[in-house]
């Protein structure tokens, strides 16, 4: 019986497991700020956690409420702040991704209709094993300055 | 004894007056000494120049399409900061802590001698229409400027301000790379701080508290 009880026990531990692997890319803290109504791009921040044993790659992502989305990171080169599009994100095993202000981001471009606050948005992510993933968030009116203060005291 | 305290207050009287002159130099002295150096503000944040540099004229157009030149810059202190209105993540953080330096308590009896300006570097993109409605979404009293790109360099030149066009991508969009720095300018039309990121609001309004005092103690 308590052999049995082990066994059973295994068995739903290895599924939780493949259960986490299936859907090893959980998404939180994400935040579409809104722009002025006339801004052709926005952005979207969020924390990417890839719980699964192996390295996830997103290679591309879409919306159906911009024409492209793109990942950029945002770097300070001769003294000038530096936008640079990434042809994907490596998120490595167990780990997570921060993508906040002044640093790697999500961008927007092109709103198929200007967006406020309360609008719905959705995130389409394809990974490189072919692997899809949406997400739904809405547009909210965020103070950036204090994420951003946030963010200059944890690193 | 009336005649001894006649005698003593009539030999008393010079001192009397010498101490009371010396008493009214000391105190000119010391009201010089308070007044005249003011002391340079200490702990800021923001850079201060060591000398005020004046600016050299320059002529771009407000979003109203208005001239906006040196002159728009004289008898009010101008936070000034370039971008462009396809910037994602640098542009809307310092246009939201432009918004909350302008709306903190601390300044409420400063905004009529207080203006706040986008300078976008990027015109072909951002008609003056266009950055009407930028500028506005974060307050009404923010003035968009832009205008052709030497007289923009004539004045990012002067305030080291530094930006330059990437290659555009397959879609024809192009980012700008751009410096992130507010630059203080005085009501003289002189150059005064700068903030440099990371930008927050409190330490912009406390220190512009100062350098204001300073600059108007001089």
């Amino acid at each position: 019986m308590k052999k049995l009880t082990s066994y059973l026990l295994l068995i739903a531990l290895s599924s939780i497991t493949i259960a986490a692997d299936k859907h090893s890319l959980s998404f939180k803290k994400i935040t579409v700020p809104e722009a002025p109504p006339v801004a052709a791009v926005m952005v979207a921040y969020m924390d990417i956690t890839n719980s699964s044993n192996k390295a996830k790659t997103i290679k591309q992502i879409s919306s159906p409420q911009f024409k492209r989305v793109e990942i950029h990171n945002m770097s300070m080169s001769d003294g000038m702040m530096k936008m640079e599009q990434m042809q994907s994100l490596k998120i490595k095993p167990r780990a997570t991704v921060k993508l906040e202000t002044g640093g790697l981001h999500i961008m927007l471009i092109k709103p198929v209709k200007p967006l406020k606050h309360g609008d719905k948005i959705e995130l389409t992510f394809k990974l490189a094993s072919g692997e899809l993933t949406t997400i739904s968030s809405s547009v909210q009116k965020v103070d950036l300055t204090d994420s951003h203060k946030h963010h200059h005291h944890h690193h | 004894m009336s005649t001894d305290s006649n005698k003593n207050k009539s030999s008393l009287t010079p001192i009397i007056v010498v101490a009371l002159l010396s008493l009214a130099v000391g105190l000119w002295a010391s009201q010089q000494l308070l007044q005249k150096p003011a002391p340079v503000p200490k702990n800021l944040e923001a850079t201060l120049l060591d000398k005020a540099k004046p600016l050299t004229d320059f002529s771009l157009i407000d979003h109203d399409k208005n001239v906006f030149d040196l002159k728009r810059l004289k008898n009010n202190w101008s936070f000034l900061f370039f971008g462009f209105t396809h910037c994602p993540d640098v542009c809307p953080l310092a246009m939201q802590v432009m918004k909350k330096v302008w709306d903190s308590p601390e300044l409420t009896n400063n905004k009529k001698n207080l203006q706040m300006i986008f300078v976008s570097v990027d015109p072909d993109r951002d008609k003056p229409e266009l950055l009407k409605r930028y500028t506005q979404y974060y307050n009404p009293a923010f003035i968009g400027v832009t205008g052709v790109a030497n007289q923009i360099d004539i004045l990012t030149r002067q305030l080291g301000i530094l930006y330059g066009f990437d290659d555009p991508n397959e879609n024809g969009d192009y980012n700008v790379s751009h410096s992130g720095q507010i630059i203080l300018i005085d009501p003289q039309g002189n150059m005064r701080a700068v903030f440099s990121p990371p930008l927050t609001p409190q330490s912009i309004v406390k220190d512009f508290i100062e350098i204001k005092k300073f600059v108007e103690n001089i």
